[in-house]
């Protein structure tokens, strides 16, 4: 996926925007294929970020070019939305009510799509699952199946790019699962290049290729998502949903107990209530607020994973909490403690602990191969 | 009295004024409405309040100044007298722009608010589909707002109906011309023909009742898109 020759970009944008109470100011290259993340949390200006490339925001300054055709340009010359080879799914769908699944899909499709067209209707319909909803009314439809409607539709419009806004965000967890896959498919079988907008690491770690953090309006990190992950300091490691990767390969299924065992090295290994396939390598995403300390091996406890590191780095990140970083096996793993147990230990940088990891769920997990 | 039969004549004449008054105002008013509902404007109190201001004035001042305007010494009506040699008071023509001032914000309000709940969204998703901001009103925001149109094109004709202040000052009472059902009315009771006026009054309740049932056929009916 990743081709290290010029072909790894289809563009490039730099974007501006000046709001009394928000500003933006980023540049980055967008992708030529698979999906760039923007990471970030509300108010970091990710949906922003969209919202220019689209042409939906007025007032935007910078330049945005994709392929041969130069969107904005520096004199502040954009072209309107509906010239650029762009498609967008919303949060909320925004599917026509008055027309039909079928004319919702066939609007841009109409409007856009030329002879070679990178996609075919009937690809999209059964990559998307939608062949049996055609007929219906975008009001019969439940919230999961209008946001795959709302991709359908975009893929269709033959776009250069795809801009994806936090398409799960009005979705309950189980509607969010029954898409995920969906996107997953999405992202193996299409070719066209997709901007991914989210707050949530799992489906970023999951369906993106390359990430841009965002904080405040600026870009923070850009570089592959296990980099942007494993970094405990970039930002994805922000408050309560901050965690790190733990990389490993999966030794054995204990079809009894029903977990497996991914080994991080010969001694230190991880146990999930999963299947996993033997021998694949997997990276983990373990929570901060899972991992707890302890400076004696825990013994008689419930908690199954237990390994060993060192303290290298603490920081404050509330007032009752530090956050502090974990040497394991030369991997780096995040424990988010109370302040008040931090210092009844006495625990300091340097210092040899046992860490349990509460819980280890296969739904924060990427096979790396 | 002047050979009618039964006061058809008013009653055609009123039929077409609103008609015509309706069918003019939704062509002018849709690009007004649509403005009103999207504009970010500061300005946009002070042209709603303009739009508003035939609700609360009486007929009598419309009428003054309508009638100075059209006159063919006004700005108006001496333009028309130029174009088309013809007076604009006192003429049928004359009535229609009257009537379209008196009934203005029947017809823009009712747009105005189907257009500001169609909103903004569904606009940026077809933009982002390739439809031009024009193609995007046509085949998103007014198939979503016919109720809104039916409400208009209903509320201009059944308020052109019973227009008489701003007839009497422009339009005066000239059969076939300009008298229409509710000067025919007064100048019945005038006369002391209460049997007519009964007959013209009653026909006028019928109308105006089936208009108000129609509107209200329209907007109880379950919500179009839920």
């Amino acid at each position: 996926m990743n081709n290290s020759d010029s072909k790894n970009s289809s563009g490039s944008c730099h974007l501006r925007l000046t709001r009394s109470d928000f500003s933006l100011d980023v540049s980055f290259d967008l992708p030529a294929h698979g999906v760039l993340g923007i990471f970030g949390d509300s108010g970091s200006g990710k949906t922003s970020v969209l919202r220019c490339l689209a042409g939906l925001e007025r007032n935007v300054r910078g330049s945005i070019v994709v392929g041969d055709s130069v969107w904005l340009d520096e004199e502040g010359q954009a072209l309107p939305t509906h010239q650029r080879r762009v498609a967008y799914v919303f949060q909320d769908s925004r599917l026509f009510p008055h027309l039909n699944v079928q004319s919702n899909l066939s609007y841009g499709q109409k409007r856009r799509a030329t002879a070679e067209s990178s996609v075919s209707r009937d690809e999209v319909l059964s990559m998307l699952g939608i062949s049996h909803l055609l007929d219906r009314k975008p009001a019969q439809l439940s919230g999961g199946e209008k946001q795959r409607v709302a991709i359908a539709r975009a893929l269709l419009s033959d776009p250069a790019v795809l801009l994806l806004d936090e398409p799960l965000a009005s979705l309950d967890d189980a509607r969010k699962q029954e898409v995920l896959p969906f996107l997953d498919r999405l992202h193996r079988m299409v070719r066209i290049p997709m901007i991914y907008v989210s707050h949530s690491v799992q489906e970023v770690q999951r369906l993106c290729d390359r990430l841009v953090v965002m904080e405040k309006g600026r870009k923070t990190f850009d570089g592959d998502v296990l980099s942007a992950l494993t970094q405990p300091n970039a930002s994805l490691s922000s408050d309560a949903d901050a965690g790190a990767l733990l990389k490993g390969k999966v030794v054995e299924y204990d079809a009894v107990g029903g977990v497996s065992v991914i080994a991080l090295t010969e001694e230190q290994k991880i146990y999930t209530p999963a299947k996993l396939e033997i021998d694949a390598h997997i990276a983990i995403r373990i929570q901060a607020s899972d991992v707890s300390l302890s400076l004696d091996r825990p013994s008689r406890t419930t908690v199954l994973n237990i390994l060993e590191g060192q303290i290298v780095k603490c920081i404050n990140q509330t007032d009752h909490h530090v956050v502090a970083t974990i040497d394991v096996s030369n991997q780096k793993l995040l424990a988010r403690i109370s302040k008040k147990s931090w210092e009844q230990l006495s625990l300091a940088s340097g210092q040899n602990v046992f860490v349990q990891i509460k819980a280890v769920s296969i739904n924060d997990a990427v096979f790396i191969y | 009295m002047e050979g009618e039969i039964a006061g058809l004549g008013p009653l055609l004449l009123t039929l077409r004024l609103a008609l015509v008054t309706t069918a003019l105002l939704i062509v002018i008013g849709t690009p007004i409405a649509w403005w009103l509902a999207v504009t970010r404007s500061r300005a946009k109190p002070i042209f709603e309040a303009l739009v508003a201001l035939p609700l609360v004035l009486p007929p009598t001042v419309l009428g003054f100044y309508l009638l100075i305007l059209l006159g063919p010494n006004g700005a108006l009506g001496s333009l028309w007298v130029t174009i088309t040699d013809e007076a604009l008071t006192f003429t049928f023509s004359g009535l229609v722009i009257a009537s379209m001032v008196y009934s203005f914000p029947f017809v823009v309000q009712p747009l105005q608010s189907a257009f500001e709940s169609v909103g903004r969204d569904l606009m940026e998703a077809a933009a982002t589909l390739g439809a031009s901001p024009k193609d995007a009103f046509f085949s998103v925001v007014v198939p979503l707002s016919r109720r809104g149109f039916l409400t208009a094109g209903i509320m201009g004709i059944a308020h052109t109906l019973g227009e008489f202040g701003v007839v009497l000052m422009v339009g005066g009472n000239i059969p076939g011309e300009t008298r229409v059902i509710s000067i025919a009315i007064y100048d019945h009771v005038e006369m002391l023909d209460y049997a007519a006026a009964h007959r013209m009054s009653i026909l006028l309740i019928g109308m105006a009742f089936t208009a108000m049932l129609a509107l209200y056929f329209v907007n109880s009916r379950k919500p179009l898109y839920e």
